[in-house]
């Protein structure tokens, strides 16, 4: 599956030939490839990244040196640490892909200029951070109710492809449960 | 005494704004004078507008299966609080919005977001930094929640908003937290 940007864009916002070429004078193609580190921890965060095509995570290394990821990106999804981002600040993340990814970046300081280029786009991206908060206000609500194992269900269920294609100890991660004990409810579930 | 940063004034941290611009967002925003308590969002309302607090404290939360609280975010001056879900898909919100003290707030419906934002382009850049703030704030969270015992947790985030904690009740603290005794 690959969405091209100029695709998601059309779906909300419509982009004449100029206004196409003007954002991507403001933006940078990549491929990556698996296990690619986008952003490490003290780094500050320069890029927001769109994924094309692939699937990204964002992690830290808690106290016990435990990799626990807080987030994923597949197509269609915007990804960065925004407080680093936004303050220019050191990261406490990673950002690694989980397969050979194709991503489009935009660059912290371009970011209002793009705005400004192109008026536009507003509305693209306020749709999107409008998306992206009502999802986490909602996974911030599942985590509230459920148990882990309901969040676990619910998520599999609701995500099948996704369960597939990421390694079970970082789905295992995400939810803050064992490797072990999703294996054991991936094996009741089937 | 709270500071009070009113709308304009917190627009002016990230773009200009000349004064008859600051006339057009006043007439086609709402202010709302609220004592503790009061509601500005109750489950099973839609959730038609984006609120600012220019003054005061306003919290979201839901109730579970239990009846119990769950607190997913505050908001205090200069912030901005609304259910992403119920505006976006025009369903019903399963959330409260609420003033935990006496608040000055503006509201911002969604229809006349779109007419502001015509009006006066440059405010989507404004948004898209609130937006991005609240993400910020939601990743941080998350990172939180993800690391800490209970008291750890707690500990850590009297530390980093002191001012917050004296005047939020404790147990409000905790359901934001997902502190249960």
């Amino acid at each position: 599956m690959q969405l091209s940007l100029d695709e998601h864009i059309n779906r909300f916002v419509p982009l004449s030939e100029s206004e196409k070429q003007i954002l991507s004078s403001f933006t940078k193609s990549q491929v990556v490839k698996r296990r690619g580190i986008l952003l490490s921890n003290g780094e500050v965060s320069r890029s927001l990244y769109f994924v094309e095509k692939g699937c990204l995570r964002m992690y830290f290394i808690n106290d016990k040196s435990a990799e626990q990821i807080t987030q994923f990106a597949l197509e269609g999804w915007w990804l960065t640490d925004f407080f680093s981002f936004m303050d220019n600040t050191p990261s406490d993340y990673f950002i690694q892909t989980i397969e050979a990814s194709k991503l489009v970046s935009i660059d912290r300081l371009a970011f209002d200029e793009l705005l400004k280029a192109v008026p536009k786009l507003e509305r693209y991206f306020r749709i999107i951070m409008q998306k992206n908060l009502a999802a986490s206000q909602l996974r911030t609500k599942y985590l509230y109710e459920m148990s882990k194992e309901e969040f676990y269900y619910h998520f599999s269920s609701n995500f099948p492809e996704f369960m597939q294609r990421v390694p079970q100890y970082m789905v295992a991660s995400y939810l803050g449960l064992t490797p072990e004990y999703v294996s054991e409810l991936r094996k009741r579930n089937s | 005494m709270n500071n009070s940063i009113t709308l304009p004034e917190h627009i002016k941290k990230f773009i200009g704004l000349n004064p008859d611009e600051e006339k057009v967002i006043q007439k086609v925003t709402k202010t709302f004078h609220l004592r503790q308590s009061d509601f500005l969002l109750r489950k099973n309302q839609t959730c038609l507008s984006h609120y600012y607090v220019n003054s005061g404290c306003l919290r979201m939360y839901f109730l579970d299966e239990h009846s119990i609280e769950h607190i997913l975010q505050f908001a205090i001056e200069g912030w901005w609080i609304t259910d992403y879900n119920s505006l976006i898909r025009r369903h019903s919100s399963e959330y409260y919005i609420q003033a935990t003290e006496q608040s000055v707030v503006i509201e911002l419906d969604k229809d006349s977001y779109g007419r502001l934002i015509k009006k006066i382009p440059k405010l989507g850049i404004y948004f898209n930094n609130i937006m991005q703030i609240n993400l910020a704030a939601v990743q941080t969270k998350t990172k939180f929640l993800r690391t800490m015992s209970n008291e750890e947790l707690y500990l850590h985030f009297s530390n980093s908003f002191p001012a917050f904690v004296d005047r939020v009740p404790k147990e409000m603290v905790e359901s934001y937290l997902g502190i249960f005794a």
